[in-house]
């Protein structure tokens, strides 16, 4: 049905936590989906306790087809599967430079998962260049977690301008509000405006809390071991928020 | 994609949990789900669903239809709790429906075994406590054994994808440990100790002669089996399970008495005389259950023929109807029980057992093979006559007449094809179902019209509604069309019958 990306600039603004949150979620829907972690630090593996085979260079990545095949993995979950990334993913800019066709190779390697998985996420590196570019031409969502603060606030435009200016459609670039700290002052002040109505925030906004720290400790999905919890409501929020967004099958 | 199976037995002398512990060494397991459930098999007496590799289960409230021997789910449904449907249409519509309606038709489920299962259901870890595969044991007790009633433990293993490996590691484990791949589903296990055969009851004649055969022998083991199945369908009769019970009764009872007229002088004359009457006497006994059971099966025909405001008014003719059939039923399930029929029974099975050598022993001690010949040739003969003279301005009497000789033809055919080519037994009997098929259906639309014509004499005529005489006119007028095309049908269908290549085949097998 749809290939949504989690992407920013920034790192360490809760992207990974919500790719996990919104796969495993969209599973539990019934939705067959697939995680594919683009990260080299390769946290969605750890969460689902899946150890990444020791190698996984970037140019075979590149390649696609059967060698990205063998090395998906089922997780503890019913309908959701996951491509891990280790380290060697680190210079996936550097290796789609030498290739043709560069920016749109992701969107060639994903084809024939878009077949067998009703939704595909993509778990993206920080950062600005040609593995983004690549995500933004293979995803028919990218949702930006962005920390509520002037700073971020002026990242999320500069990400949005780079790709106006490389000519790409940038409508299906949604941010929405992550690591929200009601107490903050700044956090408070810029949830009252509800961000540039131009930015076009989502309605979700993912409170700062110790429950999406504790993944890590759990190393499950937030509903899992927390349901109910006020991050677990909001992860399920979100998930109905982009499901209203993405065209049913 | 989809992930990898096995399904291992493990014999029933160990305990299918120790088995475990040991083959999944260091590994450790979570329960997901541990529960006991009901199941019973479900068929008709025909084995309608197991001869096109189904089997439908009841687990707890839910049916299941499943294929074998893939075990791929067909369809499932759970019902409200108590609901025990014996008929398709019992079921709610939907896809459950659909398949068995199409399948089972008017017969009757029957619970043919039962089977009480635990499921253990549990994740099997690595060291990191990622899930590698998913792990069933299955411990079943067949609760209505009659023998081999030992427990059925199996284990099913699923097989998470990228992980592989682990199912190998404990498939091989559980092999050392005397499990065996699984080959039969628990369906066939709770069969046999049910005592049942999956497949073991068919109305069809499947009596297999050899050629060397005398007359006498083949004769006898044609009359043993259709005496077979007479007795095995009188208890679904007298309990009233379905339609079908009296229907293969009554074939089998028709079948008898055909054998016994046409294939002449293999007996003694006057012993058999005797019989022919008793079978006669049973054919009529049960001639009116089965006319109401037609009708009654017609009634959403029946229905669909008048317009909607007409249809109540059929009503007070089905329960008429119905009501003579309960009395009906209750007449012949009693004569069933009787002497009368009890001895018949005992007669014709002692006469069967050693069937006294006939007087003039042409057809007794002559090939089974070249008695077939010469009685299917003259009867085929015989039909094509009677067929041939058959024009529109023919009295309906003559079609009822050529109806009785190709059930006859019919008759001889089955009895001996296994002597015969099947492929060219087949190519004949399709033709002379189709010519069947018509003649019956003449015949069964003068009854059905006859039936209501009396039904409409009887209706008082003072204090009846006057739709309800509508609505018994209007039936019979559509009956009248119906009937009237089926009759301008008829040549085509004979000259069919006729045709060069079936009738080279007949020359070709019987001259």
């Amino acid at each position: 049905m749809a290939t949504v990306a989690l992407y920013n600039i920034k790192g360490g603004v809760g992207k990974t936590a919500a790719a996990v949150n919104l796969a495993y979620l969209a599973a539990c829907d019934g939705a067959q989906t697939i995680l594919f972690d683009l990260d080299p630090q390769g946290s969605a593996a750890f969460y689902f306790r899946i150890k990444p085979s020791r190698k996984l260079p970037g140019r075979k990545f590149l390649r696609g087809g059967r060698w990205i095949e063998k090395r998906i993995r089922g997780t503890d979950y019913e309908n959701l599967d996951l491509m891990p990334s280790n380290l060697s993913f680190r210079n996936l800019d550097t290796t789609l430079s030498k290739l043709k066709g560069s920016t749109k190779r992701l969107h060639r390697i994903l084809k024939p998962y878009r077949k067998s998985y009703d939704f595909i996420f993509l778990d993206c590196p920080p950062g600005i260049g040609l593995v983004s570019e690549n995500m933004l031409f293979a995803s028919d969502v990218v949702l930006v977690p962005c920390i509520p603060t002037t700073l971020s606030m002026r990242t999320y435009d500069q990400l949005v301008g780079f790709f106006d200016s490389k000519g790409r459609d940038v409508s299906r670039i949604y941010p929405f509000f992550a690591m929200v700290e009601k107490r903050k002052r700044m956090h408070s002040e810029l949830l009252a405006t509800g961000g540039d109505p131009e930015q076009r925030f989502l309605k979700t906004r993912i409170p700062y809390a110790s429950e999406v720290e504790k993944m890590g400790i759990h190393r499950e999905p937030v509903p899992c071991f927390a349901p109910g919890s006020p991050a677990a409501d909001a992860y399920q929020d979100l998930w109905d928020e982009l499901k209203g967004m993405v065209p049913r099958r | 994609m989809k992930s990898k199976l096995s399904a291992l037995r493990l014999p029933a002398s160990v305990d299918p949990l120790s088995v475990w512990g040991n083959a999944v060494g260091s590994h450790t397991c979570v329960t997901i789900a541990d529960t006991v459930q009901n199941q019973t098999f479900l068929d008709t007496f025909d084995w309608r669903l197991f001869n096109r590799n189904l089997v439908l289960m009841k687990e707890q409230e839910r049916y299941l239809l499943y294929s074998l021997p893939d075990r791929e789910t067909v369809a499932s449904l759970g019902m409200p709790r108590g609901a025990e449907p014996e008929f398709s249409t019992d079921f709610p519509e939907g896809p459950l429906k659909k398949v068995l309606e199409a399948h089972v038709s008017v017969r009757a489920l029957l619970p043919l075994a039962r089977a009480r299962t635990r499921r253990q259901t549990m994740r099997v870890r690595n060291r990191n406590e990622k899930t590698v595969l998913i792990a069933t044991i299955e411990q079943a007790r067949l609760t209505d054994a009659v023998r081999d009633g030992q427990p059925i433990n199996t284990v099913v293993l699923r097989s998470i994808r990228g992980y592989e490996k682990h199912l190998r590691r404990l498939n091989r484990s559980l092999l050392d440990a005397g499990a065996q791949p699984q080959t039969e589903d628990l369906f066939h296990a709770a069969m046999r100790a049910s005592g049942r055969e999956p497949g073991g009851y068919t109305s069809r004649l499947n009596i297999v002669l050899e050629p060397n055969l005398t007359g006498a022998e083949a004769v006898k083991r044609i009359l043993e089996h259709l005496f077979r199945t007479i007795r095995c369908n009188e208890a679904g009769i007298k309990d009233d399970v379905d339609t079908e019970f009296l229907h293969d009764f009554r074939v089998g009872i028709r079948r008898t008495r055909s054998a016994l007229s046409q294939i002449k002088s293999v007996f003694p004359d006057g012993r058999v005389a005797r019989f022919r009457q008793d079978f006669s006497y049973l054919g009529k006994l049960t001639n009116r259950l089965r006319d109401l059971d037609v009708t009654l099966l017609k009634r959403d025909a029946y229905r669909s023929l008048l317009p909607g405001y007409l249809r109540p008014r059929l009503d007070p003719l089905f329960e008429s109807l119905r009501a003579e059939r309960t009395g009906e039923h209750r007449r012949l399930a009693a004569a069933l029980d009787g002497n009368r029929y009890l001895k018949i029974a005992a007669d014709w099975e002692a006469f069967l057992k050693c069937p006294p050598p006939a007087a003039s022993p042409d057809n007794a001690e002559a090939p089974a093979i070249g008695l077939a010949r010469r009685f299917i040739d003259k009867r085929y003969g015989r039909v094509i006559e009677s067929g041939t003279a058959i024009d529109p301005s023919t009295p309906d009497a003559e079609l009822h007449r050529l109806r009785i000789e190709c059930k006859k033809l019919r008759y001889l055919l089955e009895f001996f094809s296994s002597l015969f080519p099947a492929e060219e037994i087949r190519l004949i009997v399709d033709h002379l179902k189709s010519l069947q098929d018509n003649l019956g259906d003449f015949n069964d639309l003068s009854v059905q019209q006859a039936d209501l014509k009396s039904y409409l004499k009887a209706l008082p005529a003072n204090g009846t509604h006057p739709e309800t005489f509508a609505a018994v006119g209007g039936l019979i007028g559509c009956l009248f069309l119906e009937q009237q095309s089926v009759r301008a049908a008829f040549s085509k269908t004979f000259v069919r019958f006729k045709q060069a290549e079936v009738a080279a085949t007949f020359r070709r097998l019987f001259a």
